[in-house]
């Protein structure tokens, strides 16, 4: 053969061969291959002698599960919420590791002085170290050759891989969930142009956590650490079944069903209003972690009037479904303190021709926002819907009249409103706000039959739908989840078929962000999240928010006599996944104060707010009047 | 490697044949052929593009990144610098300035497919969307980076190239 064949073959072999030896490298380095789970009995197995340690008995013959372990066997007691003690113990195989573990268990003072009733209570949580590997940003080779940042910032699969180092010879253990505990997931900000966009591990301060774990101020550098799996499960709230296994920190969801998802919406609202204070103000946040939670009685900071009528919103659609009775007082406080800010707002306004206007603004705020407003006419019209009270009309009226005088010509809305000025602002846009609006001058046709309010929410819709008339808007949509919602409202004042098109394209276009079982093996529990990539961890809003426009996407496919089936699967994988994510009593055993019913940012993130529960169960109590039927 | 490939068949040839007259070659060939002059201005166009690109719109502030970004400009520059001054110094100048680029963006691919490894092993999958944000970043970075040094280099291996460049035939 020739020099010039030889070398001609090389060059158009040789980069793939690199290549594909480099990936082989890469990738057989960094996997840690999934656990081969303990079932039912093998767990059962080993939680019963931890649970006997805790009534300071020790079983004289350890269980019978000869598996290997690749590391240690970590137990941690579950008290209030809190991990009260955590000990780690090594042994050749589970069995004799456990047993390890129970006497460790049994001699901590913590556990000696818990009440009885405290034990009883208590729920242990098992993690068999299953597998190891190195860490991305510790490994100079692959730094120097990946692209910078990535082994740092992605270096682990949160909630799924624990962090450890070897310490004097002795492994030392940050849990996958005292990870995401720690907050230390989500520690860095990659771009200065998106400040709240936080991604990536910080390796430092984890080294610092492990150090102190054995009394140490040395730095350990991330060459010193290593990534690990785990097999993970509790005990059941009984104690007797077997126990739950954990992924990502959640035991297995509950099977959707039409009267899951109604539990589970009834779940949500009994947490809103266990979290609505006196005065008709939510707690507007609560961190399951430590239990700190938002006090209703400031005004001001960062509390959110479009969330509070939103989520009032949902609690009188719960309301108007299911008739439970002691969700109308607490709707009634909420809208009270909402007049109580419109009084005290200053916004009511009497316009040249003589209509009056009003809108919602937060005490001392200069500015009034349409959303805010929208929102509580949405959440006023629904409340009439429900009772047939009309005692809130009058105020809708005003408001409504207000989101009227917003309205440009063109069907498009100014979203600021100067009070002192008593001027909208023509240049700010916001996100929602139009949409928002759309619905509300809906819901007001709803209730009073008035043509000028479907007219105006026509309008509104036409521009919105409308407004993806040039060539690159054909690749993608906004945030439309309340246009749709709005479309499906406007029904039967109008009928366009634009509207249906357009609802069914904004779930084609959802459903590609939407993964399903299979599409990333190690994230399955992600599948029906919306999200992008498998190491971005998905937020949970958007399988509640999204699902409220497909639920009404797929309604007006059915009022078209054309419901997109399609649809209606991607609505079934959304509401499996946010029943997943629902804090309910077997996954509450690390909630600090009372989580049941919430919904947590994020598998990683245990931080519940307001709007997030709104959104999840406003979708699922609006899923659980057709799920079963549809099929 | 297509540095190698251009010199070692120069040499041979340059062995067993009678050395042509390069000063009645050279500037006979390349009044006739002018890509020379303009693959010249297009690297310095490129060239001064690149810089721009990597100083003001993509600053790289982690040194390894930032030394590999730079290899672009700077190596394109080389190949400018050999295509405008010509004749067989500027032809073996700008054949290894092309020939670096393109071992650049082959680093920058395999720094891309290591990444992408890494991530499939912590996470268990690539994905859809990050495998295709993946491949468009490297057709860009192929199309918009290696394709003038590749069509260069292939043009002056090419019996036109070296006529122009005064560099005898293999």
């Amino acid at each position: 053969m020739k020099r010039r064949t030889i070398a001609l073959i090389a060059v158009w072999t040789a980069p793939s061969a690199v290549l594909l030896v480099a990936t082989a490298i890469a990738y057989s380095t960094f996997r840690i291959a999934p656990p081969d789970r303990l079932g039912p009995a093998e767990r059962s197995a080993v939680m019963r002698p931890l649970r006997a340690a805790l009534d300071g008995m020790i079983s004289s013959t350890p269980p019978a599960v000869h598996r290997p372990l690749a590391g240690s066997l970590a137990v941690t007691l579950w008290s209030a919420g809190k991990p009260l003690v955590r000990v780690d113990a090594t042994g050749t195989d589970v069995a004799t590791a456990t047993a390890t573990a129970a006497r460790l268990l049994r001699d901590r003072p913590e556990v000696k002085h818990l009440a009885a009733a405290d034990k009883t209570v208590s729920r242990l949580q098992v993690d068999l170290v299953t597998g190891t590997g190195p860490l991305g940003g510790g490994s100079p080779v692959f730094d120097a050759l990946a692209i910078p940042g990535i082994g740092s910032m992605l270096a682990i699969n949160p909630g799924v891989e624990g962090v450890g180092t070897v310490l004097a010879g002795k492994p030392v253990l940050l849990l996958p969930h005292e990870l995401v505990a720690a907050k230390l997931l989500t520690a860095k900000r990659p771009s200065d142009a998106m400040p709240d966009f936080a991604m990536g591990v910080d390796l430092h301060r984890i080294g610092t956590m492990l150090a102190a774990r054995v009394g140490s101020r040395d730095d350990i550098a991330p060459g010193q650490l290593f990534r690990f799996r785990t097999d993970s499960f509790v005990e059941p709230l009984d104690h007797t079944s077997a126990p739950l296994p954990l992924y990502r920190g959640l035991p297995p969801a509950p099977k959707l069903s039409g009267a899951a998802l109604r539990e589970a919406a009834l779940a949500g609202a009994r947490y809103l209003v266990g979290h609505l204070a006196a005065n008709g103000r939510y707690v507007y946040e609560h961190d399951l972690w430590t239990g700190a939670a938002s006090d209703a009685t400031r005004l001001g900071g960062n509390y959110s009037m479009p969330r509070h009528a939103g989520t009032t919103y949902f609690l009188a659609e719960m309301y108007r479904i299911t008739k439970e009775p002691w969700l109308r007082e607490p709707i009634e406080r909420a809208f009270a303190h909402l007049a109580d800010l419109m009084a005290q707002g200053g916004c009511g306004y009497t316009l040249p021709d003589g209509t009056a206007i009003d809108c919602v603004v937060d005490k001392g705020d200069p500015v009034a926002h349409l959303g805010s407003t929208a929102l509580a006419v949405v959440a006023l019209a629904e409340y009439q819907r429900a009772t047939g009270d009309t005692r809130y009309l009058p105020t809708a009226t005003k408001l409504a009249a207000f989101l009227l005088w917003m309205q440009r010509a063109d069907g498009s809305f100014r979203h600021v409103y100067d009070l002192r000025s008593h001027a909208a602002d023509e240049h700010q846009e916001l996100l929602y706000y139009s949409g928002e609006a759309a619905l509300a001058l809906a819901r007001m046709h709803a209730i009073t039959g008035e043509a000028r309010y479907a007219t105006a929410a026509t309008r509104a819709l036409d521009w919105l739908v409308g407004w993806y008339d040039f060539f690159m808007a054909g690749f993608f949509y906004g945030e439309e989840h309340w246009t749709c919602i709005a479309a499906e409202a406007i029904w039967p004042a109008a009928k366009a078929d634009k509207y249906r098109d357009f609802c069914h394209g904004y779930g084609a276009f959802l459903r590609a962000q939407q993964p399903v079982p299979g599409d990333h093996p190690d994230e399955d529990d992600y599948a029906g999240s919306y999200g992008v990539t498998p190491f971005v961890v998905p937020y949970n809003t958007p399988a509640g928010s999204r699902t409220e426009a497909m639920i009404s996407a797929y309604l007006l496919g059915k009022h078209h006599g054309s419901p997109d089936r399609r649809v209606a699967e991607q609505i079934r994988a959304a509401m499996q996944y946010a029943l997943g994510q629902q804090i309910r009593p077997d996954n509450d055993y690390n909630a600090v104060g009372q989580g049941d019913g919430g919904m947590p940012g994020s598998p990683i993130d245990r931080n519940i707010r307001i709007d997030y529960v709104q959104h999840v169960c406003s979708a699922m109590i609006r899923a659980s009047e057709w799920i079963d039927a549809d099929r | 490697m297509l540095a190698a490939m251009a010199s070692r068949p120069v040499r041979a040839s340059q062995k067993s044949r009678p050395k042509p007259p390069p000063a009645a070659a050279a500037p006979e060939a390349s009044g006739r052929d002018l890509r020379p002059r303009i693959y010249g201005v297009l690297d310095v166009v490129f060239a001064i593009a690149y810089a721009f690109a990597i100083w003001k719109v993509i600053p790289n502030r982690l040194p390894s990144a930032a030394i590999h970004l730079w290899t672009f400009p700077i190596a394109t520059a080389v190949i400018a610098g050999g295509m405008l001054v010509g004749g067989p110094r500027g032809w073996r100048i700008a054949v290894v300035g092309g020939s670096l680029v393109l071992l650049s963006v082959f680093l920058l691919i395999v720094r891309i497919v290591i990444s992408a490894a890494f991530l499939a092993g912590v996470y268990g999958g690539f994905g859809k969307a990050a495998s295709t944000f993946a491949l468009v970043m490297i057709a860009l970075v192929v199309e918009l980076v290696a394709l003038l040094p590749l069509v260069q280099v292939k043009y002056l291996l090419s019996r036109a190239g070296r006529r122009a460049m005064g560099v005898p035939a293999p």
